[in-house]
């Protein structure tokens, strides 16, 4: 398959998942206030000793807020600054405590699909080539 | 090849639909209040329900502008101040609050759309359902950790509601125009309650601006947004407290609320339905009312 056609492939099948979540999206983060009180209930949060790029709600605004506004259409590096916040920053342990109601872990969990489609993806050792 | 997006719920189309259905109303509403106005001023035979609009516009200017002529003819030189006025409190706010009821509708909706009803209890996927135990018991789980952002957050949220409903200039034009009223608090107790809200608000900010993990995530919008619901707060705290005699003062704080209300369903201050969404309805362990539905479309 030549590389264009694949290219073609990814980028209806992200554009896909983006239609159907497109909606949720909109309005989870038109209806987060950024008032960062979604951090406390990080635990990664926590560890890292009060880091602004640990808090949940930046981890979704910046993951697949961005991936929503630029229909995809993200360079590698940033696909893989948005891989590092959804996968080494976030656990997606679904504890985190949003006041206004916001299911942050379906963000997130959107943000790893969509990577995934694209091919930036978590890698464990010795599983890359398994 | 560039990435395409079929956005199946792109609701555009919708938008203008409402825009315009909104324009209509408002404009039916409008002519129908002027009608009720000019009927009015012929002295016996206006109808109660046709002279309402017009008895709000006068009481509330006879309550901010008692020195002036409140019922000056038409025929008199223009004042660019009064008809601002008129038109803040009269077509403006109904156009507003409509536009808020329309839109909080539209919400519903979508909110309908995007959930899905259960059929279990508490979830649809219950071997999926992990418990982690939590460190804070269950009547604590739905609030906020922070104790100091807990109870700030719920007393500037309550006197949000409570201070302008509650207000009794408000309640005497909403007494003079419908005939409704709600039992008001004295005014010395509402002037300290704005206060505090109004001190409330300069904490959230100062907290934006201070606060790393907060500042972080702020745009020039969520500032934009924080001094949008002060702004009528700030300009009736100080016409209460005569800063200024001007008519520009109440042009401003009506102005301001009528740009609050309108906005609620359009912008950020769109968590507050969202907020009775997904609190009381959508399943969940932060949940105050286990609700039925859960988020994702029906299979």
């Amino acid at each position: 398959m030549s590389e264009s056609t694949s290219r073609a492939i990814m980028a209806q099948r992200i554009g896909r998942i983006l239609s159907r979540n497109g909606a949720l999206i909109r309005l989870s983060l038109q209806a987060c206030a950024h008032c960062a009180l979604c951090a406390e209930s990080c635990f990664k949060f926590q560890e890292s000793g009060g880091d602004p790029a640990y808090t949940p709600s930046y981890k979704a605004i910046n993951s697949i807020g961005k991936i929503y506004r630029k229909n995809g259409r993200l360079s590698e590096s940033e696909y893989r600054a948005v891989s590092e916040l959804v996968w080494d920053r976030c656990a997606l342990c679904m504890r985190c405590y949003c006041p206004v109601g916001i299911s942050i872990p379906s963000l997130i969990a959107c943000a790893r699909n969509v990577c995934r489609e694209r091919g930036v993806f978590r890698t464990y050792d010795g599983t890359r080539n398994a | 090849m560039a990435l395409r997006v079929h956005r199946k719920g792109n609701p555009w189309p919708l938008r203008v639909i409402a825009i315009l259905v909104l324009v209509t109303a408002a404009r039916a509403w409008t002519e129908q209040a002027d009608a009720g106005s000019s009927a009015s001023r012929a002295p016996a035979d206006a109808t109660p329900s046709a002279a309402a609009p017009d008895a709000a516009s006068s009481a509330s200017r006879s309550v901010t502008d008692a020195t002036t002529s409140a019922s000056r003819a038409s025929r008199a030189p223009v004042d660019t101040s009064v008809v601002l006025y008129d038109f803040a409190q009269g077509p403006a706010l109904r156009f507003c609050l409509l536009a808020a009821a329309l839109g909080i509708l539209y919400r519903i909706w979508q909110f309908g759309r995007l959930t899905r009803t259960m059929r279990g209890r508490y979830s649809p996927q219950p071997k999926q359902r992990v418990f982690v135990p939590a460190r804070r018991s269950p009547r604590q789980r739905g609030s906020i950790p922070h104790p100091v952002m807990r109870t700030a957050s719920l007393a500037f949220h309550v006197l949000l509601f409570l201070v302008p409903l509650l207000l009794p200039a408000h309640n005497m034009i909403l007494h003079r125009s419908l005939h409704v009223s709600l039992p008001a608090i004295p005014a010395p107790l509402a002037d300290r309650l704005t206060a505090v809200l109004v001190v409330l608000g300069a904490f959230f900010l100062a907290r934006r601006i201070a606060v790393p993990r907060v500042r972080v995530l702020s745009t020039a919008y969520d500032y934009l947004v924080l001094l949008l619901v002060l702004a009528p707060f700030v300009t009736g705290l100080m016409a209460y407290h005569h800063v200024s005699s001007s008519r520009w003062l109440m042009i401003a704080h009506v102005a301001s609320g009528d740009a609050l209300l309108g906005a609620i369903p359009f912008t950020k201050l769109g968590h507050m339905p969202f907020l009775v969404f997904s609190r009381f309805f959508v399943s969940g362990e932060y949940s105050w009312k286990p609700g039925r539905r859960a988020w994702g479309r029906g299979a």
